[in-house]
């Protein structure tokens, strides 16, 4: 038996090395992306990053980290306003907003369709020094 | 636009069909009104705008930069491409379906 098995697996494997482009037509798994916004914010500013759904589904914003610009800590608590949205014009146009504080539970998650969407974050007048984030975005 | 700059402006279509952009004008103290200017059709990617069509060009009244895609979101972008010696103003008209 353990032959046979090492044997059905060689020729499977020798099936799948000989058309690796052929799709399992069973296989419904959703491929997750995920992209990282990381860049600096200063008092009263807000910065924004797109990024292209491919499979509707829902996508998850966390804001992990804020830290004062260039240095390593202190980590900060403080709330920022973060939002999901369509890019238009200059900006980007929110149709879900957060207020939230630094964690790793993503404080946003919404059902997306395949398009491109943008994540914004913007200081709600709660800094005081220009500070360095991170934002995970993981989407389908 | 400061020098060595770029600017991006987001945009979407309803519908499959042409995409015009016209870089009618650039201007400022110390700019030639000919200056290229790199201009781009793209779409909204991370900070920037990730090019579909582009062309370095300088402003006139035909469209620079077409293309014919399907709805969706797009981006009109201009860049200095090494030219500019002072800030400049820009006028881009973006015509779509």
């Amino acid at each position: 038996m353990r032959s046979f098995l090492a044997v059905l697996a060689l020729g499977l494997t020798a099936v799948s090395c000989s058309n690796p482009a052929a799709p399992d037509p069973a296989d419904n798994t959703v491929v997750f992306e995920t992209q990282t916004f990381r860049d600096t914010l200063a008092p009263g500013e807000q910065k924004f990053f797109s990024f292209s759904v491919d499979v509707a589904g829902n996508t998850d914003l966390t804001l992990l980290s804020l830290v004062p610009a260039a240095k390593a800590l202190p980590a900060l608590t403080t709330s920022m306003a973060m939002s999901i949205g369509t890019p238009v014009g200059l900006g980007c146009r929110p149709l879900n907003r957060v207020v939230a504080q630094p964690g790793l539970v993503p404080q946003l998650t919404v059902p997306t369709t395949t398009t491109i969407y943008c994540v914004n974050i913007e200081d709600i007048g709660n800094l005081t020094e220009s500070v360095d984030f991170v934002i995970r975005i993981l989407h389908p | 636009m400061a020098v060595g700059g770029f600017r991006f402006f987001s945009f979407s279509t309803a519908q499959y069909g042409t995409i015009n952009l016209t870089l009618n004008s650039v201007s400022g103290t110390d700019v030639p009104a000919d200056v290229q200017m790199g201009l781009t059709l793209g779409r909204p990617d991370g900070t920037n705008c990730a090019t579909l069509t582009n062309m370095n060009t300088q402003a006139g009244t035909t469209p620079q930069v077409s293309g014919i895609y399907e709805a969706g979101v797009f981006c009109a972008k201009i860049a200095d491409v090494g030219n500019l010696t002072a800030p400049a103003q820009f006028d881009i008209t973006i015509a779509h379906p």
